[in-house]
Formats: structure tokens, C-alpha cells, sequence
């Protein structure tokens, strides 16, 4: 029976980059997967269950983006290797906007005789190009069922649903072929064994006369008017600008970083305030003693310290989202393209890099899209030096300890110029470190820019606010469990052995303590105490686990219990046990360069294959850390004093 | 006889339109890359404009912008549009 419903179909969505898949699956799914305009977004293969009637639950598989069966880069070729297996239906999705290029992937999939639905997608933006497009006269030329959706306003997707059952049953396969001279290399470019791929004159040969079948289907299918210059284009006057272009692209990172660091201030006072009230009730409720002392010093102290940094946080997320989802990250690649090549990168790695301002890992990942191995490599390599979001709550802390608060021509704050210049100064070992590794370790390998350019489109406020809320989840699960675990653990080595008259020791006679004293001799040229020591060792866990541990130690160590704030234990503290500025920055730069990150390591490996190259992340990192730390703690001693 | 030097993309100025004539296959990631996205012979492309420092430059064909670096541009060789038109009509 061919109109038998296999009993769990499995649909794969494919498509060009950029055109929308995930946006559909999302829809078809209930997921929350990334979106966002600029093509390579999804570098992996996700699978979900879609609920496409009562009876029909289908297995939904997104691919990665591929402009043809014939792509290089490993993201292409994940969704190559996935066509290849077993599924019941392929679901073209296809960018109606861009429609003559879209039908290359088309003509391809249609070649390898496999049952088909189009989804002919952003409907909306084909007419403000001027490109009108007959549905049903497309669907009768390629014999394929067309439906029309707009998956960024939800529309068509029941109708969508519909066709994807009628299709299950009845598998119905496109009868249209290539018919031409090249048919046989057609069908050898599709085959899926690929015993014999094209040489580069048959490559040519099969193209060309797609485009010409293409063009003959848009001639017939599609009514083509002009328009003016549309919004997008008048902006890229400006940021694509050859002037301009760089200034306007300094100009926005120099906001971004400004605002995370003044808007933020303002709520972030008041979950400290919150954190401290909450104190003050714990205080009237629990008595004097362990328990009062784990709960305040320990997990408040702890938890609540990493907490205070959810505004900075969902701020940077917010940024980073709008820029994504606007399409100014290709712009950023077009005008950076020349200075990273530079130093050994490409245009392409600036999204990678700018997503490590997020956290290293996901943007590790998007290396994914970049062609060639040694961009990709190199930018894996020093991902980890663009100052990640854990790094923000020690430099946030440090910076408000440490450095005055003072308004440099009255518009610019000291604090936030310093937290700027830490940003800077991971990109430019980045930098650095990138050119050596192009001429030590990639020198003449072949390198591939070509890069589309979507159009601007307006933020969803809607995908971006969903998405900052799924950081800050993370986040405060993160402070729920490793940083609760961290705290409870310090709070124990830092308030133990009990003396002989069973009261807690002083800190520095703790077990953590001991710790810290033990790897002083390390960290002193550097211009760190032991409690920074403390610190530093239970930072592997996680950075921001950093300033947890430094509340925690600096609350056990207030026996006057005076409920100062952590950036007045601190000052308090380092007044005492000498920490200076000198050290303080020498911390800083410390904390820019240092590889505290296991997961980063983790997933290094996993996109590299090998141990090799997390191992030279890590000892490079640690070189670096150690000697920039030493150098920049005895530059500012001597001008300081 | 009209009998012009051929020309390659990346010598093209800033709002000029040409036609491709072939895309050189020295390259064969980036000559596949290219056709796959339709810079066939006979394309019509426009320079729209250089990136700082004049690399990349960003073009249009298809109705859709690409970016391309000069070094990539010089495989693809071009034809000023008035001297294929007779051709065509």
C-alpha cells in the first residue's frame, strides 16, 4: 500500500543558508533553536518531534545551511552525510526573496528523485524587491507542492502541516529531470556514493546549464519589477562605508561596552541591596553560629555575589542579539575582512569571536562555517581570549574596588574605559597570537572569504528577549549549583579546623588558607596575596566562581561582621594584606588571558579532534596569562611609585 | 573591431555593471563555490562597493549581495555590458 502513513516518519528540513529552516522548526517543533540573519547560524544537526495531526507525529531533522550537494565547509557537509540517510520526506525550505539562487539547491534535490515539499518562505519581503512570484505555476514546473509561510510571523505553517501528510502518503516524486547534454554528470554530481566527482570543467559544464533551466523556470514563474533602493541599502551606505564603515563599526563596540557597564549599575545596586535584606532576615531568624555563619558567609555571600551580575549579562546577551539578528554581523565581517586577515584570521571568524564575547563555547561552534581549516583552527585557538561573560563579574568587581570612579572629559567614566581597554587587550592577543600561529603552524594553506550578505531586517524583540532569558536561566542554574557547591565547600575549608577552643580559625589558618599559602610563592611576583590564591584555584570551575570565592573568604575574615559590601571587603582587606593597584590590574590581565575553563578545553577537542590543540590552548594561555600578569605588575609598581 | 583587453572583477569600479565571462577554476573551492551560487558566463554583476581599505569588495547578482575578497574577484573575468549586447538582440 504506497498511501500508507509510515508509523514514524522522519522529515529532514534543508536549505540554503539564512533561508529560515530553524525558524521553521522552531514552529513545527515547539523548539527554541537560535535564529538569527546572517547565514551558518545552525552548525549541527537537531532533531524534534513535530505534531503534524492527531494521528501523524513525524521525527523533524534541521540541517545546516548548504548552498548545493557539492559544499566544503564542515557544516555542509554534516547536512550532506544526514540527506544521505533514510527519511521519508525532504522538506526544501526555500528564500522566496532569493529565489533564482534557492532553486540551484532545488534542481539538485529534485535530481536525486526523492519526494519533496517546498516551503517557499519570507513571502513578505519578495514584493518589497519587486519580485512577484506565481505559486502554482512554480509548483507545476518543478512538479513539486509548493506552500507559501512567512515563519517569522507564524503564517502558513497549518497549511504546511497539511501538505506534509497528504505528501507521507503519497510519496510522490518529481517527474521533472534535467534532461540535457550533461545529463549523466547532472546525476553523477547528486549520486550519493560520489565514486567519480566532477572535474572542474564538468562542474562548469553541470552549472551552468542549471542556471539556464533556472532561468527559464523564473522567466516563467516569477514577474520581475524594478524598485528604488530599499532601506537596507542606504544603510549599508553607511556601514559598509570604505571611511565610514570602520569608524561606525568602533563606534557601536565602544557603546555597547559603555552601556553594560553604566545602565547595568542601576538595577544591579538593587539586587544587592535585595541580597543584603536577606541577610539581615536570615540574622534575625538564625542565631549566631555554623549554621548562621554557612548560610550568610557561605552560600549568600556566594551566590548571591555571582547574582549581581544578571543585568551586565542580559545586557550583553541583548546587544549581541540585536547585532545578530539585524544583519550587522556580515557587515562587521566585510569591513574587518582586511585587518583580520592581517593578523591570520578572515571576516568570517569576527562572528565567532564576537559570539566568545558571550562565552568561548558557542562560539567555538561557529567556527563550523567557516571554509577553510586554518581560519577555522586559528580562530578556535584564540576564541578564548575574547573576554567572556564569566570574566565580566571579576572585572566588574575589581574595576569598582580598584580603580576610582572618576569621569574622564565628563562623559566617559575611568571604570568603564578600563573595562573597555580589558576587552582590547584580549583582542589584541588575539591578535598577536593569531598571526603567530599563521606563520608558525598554517603558513600558505588556501583560505575562502566569499560570504552572502542578507539583508538588514528589524530585531525580533520577541527571539531576542527569549533569548537573554535562556542565558540568564543558565546562569542562575549555574549559581544554583556549581557556585552553590564551590561556596558550601569554601565556606567549610575556609572556616576549618576549629581551634582548640572549637571556634573557627582565622582565615589564613584555615584549610583554604593553607591553600592559598601554599601556592603564594607563585602568584607573588605577580603581585597577588594568598586570598587571591584562593581564589584563583577555585576559578577552574568556573571564573565568576572567583568573586564567590573571594565574598565567601572576605565575610569570614569580617569578624566584626560589619555587613560591608564585597567591594568594601575588599578594599578593607587589601589594605591589609597589601594588595595594590599595581596588583590589582596585574589581576586583571591575568584574568583576560588565563584559560580557566574546562568546558572550553572540552569542546576544543571535540571540534578539533584531537587533544593537540586544546593542549597548545591551554599552555599558551597559561604562558601568556603569567607572563602579561608579571609584566604589567612591575610597569605599574614603578609608575605608581 | 572593438577589441577590448579582458578584464577580471576586481579592476571593475564602484557602481559599474559587467557580464562574466568565465570564472577561472585555478581556485576550484572558490570556482565551485561561485557557480554553485550562479556566477555563470553571462551573469550580470555590480560592483556595489570596496570594504576600508578598498578588500573585500561587495557585489550583486541574482538580486543578492556577495562579499569577495580581491584575490577571489580576479578569477572571474569580466566583459563590459555594451560589448555584448549586439549579441544578444
Amino acid at each position: 500500500m504506497s498511501d500508507r502513513l509510515p508509523s514514524s516518519p522522519r522529515i529532514v528540513l534543508l536549505g540554503n543558508p539564512n533561508c529560515g529552516k530553524t525558524s521553521l522548526f522552531n514552529l513545527l517543533t515547539g523548539s527554541h533553536y537560535k535564529v538569527a540573519n546572517y547565514p551558518g547560524v545552525t552548525v549541527e544537526k537537531r532533531e524534534g518531534l513535530s505534531v503534524l495531526s492527531t494521528q501523524v507525529t513525524a521525527q523533524l531533522i534541521d540541517l545546516p545551511g548548504t548552498y548545493s550537494l557539492q559544499g566544503e565547509s564542515i557544516d555542509e557537509r554534516v547536512a550532506m552525510r544526514e540527506l544521505a540517510a533514510a527519511h521519508d520526506l525532504t522538506v526544501l525550505v526555500v528564500d522566496a526573496s532569493n529565489l533564482e539562487r534557492n532553486l540551484y539547491l532545488v534542481s539538485e534535490v529534485i535530481d536525486r528523485g526523492l519526494p519533496l515539499v517546498i516551503a517557499l518562505n519570507m513571502m513578505d519581503l519578495t514584493e518589497k524587491r519587486g519580485l512577484k512570484v506565481l505559486n502554482a505555476r512554480l509548483s507545476v514546473l518543478l512538479d513539486v507542492p509548493i506552500i507559501p509561510i512567512v515563519a517569522l510571523k507564524r503564517l502558513g505553517i497549518e497549511e504546511l502541516k497539511q501538505t506534509l501528510i497528504l505528501q507521507l502518503q503519497r510519496k510522490k516524486i518529481s517527474s521533472q529531470r534535467f534532461v540535457w547534454a550533461q545529463h549523466d554528470l547532472a546525476l553523477r554530481e547528486v549520486s550519493e556514493r560520489d565514486q567519480s566527482p566532477l572535474s572542474d570543467s564538468e562542474y562548469s559544464g553541470v552549472a551552468s546549464a542549471r542556471y539556464q533551466w533556472i532561468q527559464e523556470v523564473m522567466r516563467q514563474s516569477t514577474v520581475q519589477s524594478q524598485t528604488g533602493r530599499n532601506w537596507s541599502e542606504r544603510v549599508d551606505e553607511f556601514v559598509m562605508h570604505r571611511y565610514w564603515g570602520l569608524v561606525i563599526f568602533f563606534l557601536i563596540m565602544g557603546f555597547i561596552f559603555q552601556s553594560i557597564y553604566s545602565w547595568a549599575s542601576y538595577p544591579m545596586e538593587l539586587i544587592d541591596a535585595f541580597i543584603a535584606q536577606i541577610g539581615a532576615w536570615i540574622g534575625l531568624i538564625v542565631p549566631q553560629g555554623s549554621l548562621h555563619s554557612l548560610l550568610v558567609d557561605g552560600i549568600l555571600a556566594g551566590v548571591g555575589s555571582v547574582l549581581i551580575f544578571i543585568p551586565q549579562i542580559a545586557l550583553l546577551f541583548f546587544f549581541i542579539g540585536i547585532l545578530e539578528d539585524s544583519g550587522y554581523l556580515c557587515r562587521a565581517a566585510f569591513v574587518m575582512d582586511r585587518v583580520m586577515r592581517k593578523v591570520g584570521l578572515q571576516g568570517r571568524s569576527f562572528i565567532p569571536l564576537l559570539s566568545s564575547f558571550a562565552c568561548a563555547i558557542p562560539g567555538i561552534m561557529a567556527t563550523r562555517s567557516i571554509p577553510s581549516i586554518a581560519d577555522r583552527f586559528i580562530t578556535i585557538l584564540v576564541a578564548p581570549l575574547m573576554s567572556c561573560s564569566a570574566r565580566l563579574p571579576v572585572y566588574t568587581l575589581l574595576i569598582a574596588a580598584f580603580v576610582p570612579s572618576y569621569y574622564v572629559g565628563g562623559i566617559f567614566s575611568l571604570q568603564g574605559l578600563v573595562m573597555f581597554a580589558l576587552y582590547a587587550l584580549g583582542v589584541l592577543g588575539a591578535a598577536v597570537v593569531a598571526f603567530i600561529l599563521k606563520r608558525m603552524l598554517f603558513l600558505g594553506e588556501p583560505t575562502l572569504f566569499v560570504m552572502e550578505m542578507p539583508p538588514f531586517r528589524r530585531p525580533s524583540l520577541r527571539l531576542i528577549f527569549r533569548d537573554v532569558w535562556d542565558r540568564i536561566r543558565i546562569f542562575i542554574r549555574s549559581a544554583g549549583s556549581v557556585i552553590l557547591a564551590c561556596s558550601v565547600i569554601l565556606w567549610f575549608l575556609a572556616s576549618h579546623p576549629l581551634n582548640e577552643i572549637g571556634a573557627a580559625p582565622v582565615v589564613k589558618e584555615s584549610y583554604a588558607g593553607m591553600l592559598g599559602n601554599l601556592i603564594e610563592p607563585v602568584i607573588r611576583p605577580l603581585g597577588f596575596t594568598w586570598e587571591i590564591g584562593i581564589g584563583i584555584i577555585a576559578s577552574f570551575a568556573a571564573r565568576e566562581v572567583f568573586v564567590s570565592t573571594l565574598a565567601t573568604v572576605y565575610n569570614l575574615s569580617d569578624v566584626e561582621d560589619t555587613q560591608r559590601s564585597l567591594v568594601e571587603l575588599l578594599q578593607h582587606g587589601a589594605q591589609e594584606s597589601g594588595f595594590s593597584l599595581a596588583g590589582a590590574l596585574s589581576l586583571l590581565v591575568f584574568y583576560v588571558f588565563a584559560c580557566q575553563c574546562m568546558s572550553t578545553l572540552a569542546v576544543c577537542r571535540r571540534e578539533t579532534g584531537s587533544w593537540r590543540w586544546p593542549l597548545l590552548m591551554f599552555v599558551y594561555m597559561t604562558v601568556l596569562a603569567y607572563g602579561a600578569a608579571y609584566a604589567t605588575f612591575n610597569l605599574a609598581t614603578f609608575m605608581l611609585s | 573591431m572593438n577589441q577590448q583587453k579582458p578584464s577580471t572583477l576586481d579592476l571593475i569600479g564602484t557602481g559599474d555593471t559587467v557580464l562574466i565571462r568565465s570564472v577561472s577554476s585555478k581556485e576550484s573551492i572558490v570556482f565551485r563555490k561561485l557557480l554553485s551560487m550562479g556566477l555563470t558566463e553571462g551573469r550580470s554583476v555590480t560592483v556595489l562597493r570596496k570594504a576600508p581599505f578598498g578588500d573585500p569588495i561587495a557585489i550583486s547578482a541574482l538580486g543578492f549581495t556577495l562579499s569577495l575578497r580581491l584575490s577571489e574577484a580576479r578569477l572571474i573575468e569580466v566583459a563590459p555590458v555594451i560589448e555584448v549586447e549586439p549579441s544578444l538582440a
